[in-house]
């Protein structure tokens, strides 16, 4: 799962038929570049997502063909938002000691 | 599978259920010599790695699944081992 921030939403006239009642987000997929700047984010993304995240919040998200994995029927998905995260430690190289 | 460094960890109160008491770590892939290679993932840990720690990653949903014992878990990256050395490794 990468980590992504929220910066949209996205509804739809038309859907493909297995999709209904979906709530769908434009995030940000964060780089190695982001987790010390916060910018320098990679070009945005649909993801599907069930739990409720907002604009602003930070999400993890899940890609490939696992994103399909949560739902009851066969769903084309292949970005899911799988947690909205509350805290990201971070820390690139060790700090040097004595 | 791929060699990446640990360098933190996420927390999360809503997330999907399978993720419950779950380690998730932040993962830095790497190239053969050590340049970082595509962006970090958050991966499940199920060994119980430090941090700054060498590993490989798999990309293997199928395993984290079982690991999860939730065969709708969403879950693909999870931390397959901790490099001891690699040895060789360098582009020719």
């Amino acid at each position: 799962m990468r980590l992504a921030t929220v910066i949209g939403r996205v509804t739809l006239s038309e859907r493909h038929p297995a999709l209904s009642g979906e709530r769908l987000l434009v995030v940000l997929p964060w780089t190695a570049k982001t987790f010390e700047s916060g910018k320098d984010q990679d070009y945005s993304i649909v993801v599907y997502d069930q739990l409720g995240a907002g604009v602003g919040n930070t999400i993890g998200v899940c890609e490939s063909t696992e994103a399909t994995r949560p739902f009851e029927k066969p769903t084309p998905v292949d970005a899911y938002c799988a947690a909205i995260i509350d805290q990201v430690f971070y820390q690139p190289d060790e700090p040097k000691r004595g | 599978m791929r060699l990446a460094y640990i360098r933190g960890y996420v927390t999360s109160t809503v997330k999907h259920k399978s993720f419950t008491g779950a380690r998730l770590l932040i993962a830095q892939p790497v190239d053969q010599e050590d340049n970082l290679d595509g962006p970090p993932q958050v991966v499940v840990d199920p060994l119980g790695t430090g941090l700054h720690e060498k590993v490989i990653i798999c990309s293997d949903g199928s395993w984290v699944r079982n690991f999860l014992n939730d065969p709708k878990s969403p879950a693909r990256w999870w931390i397959m081992g901790i490099v001891d050395e690699v040895a060789g490794g360098k582009a020719k």
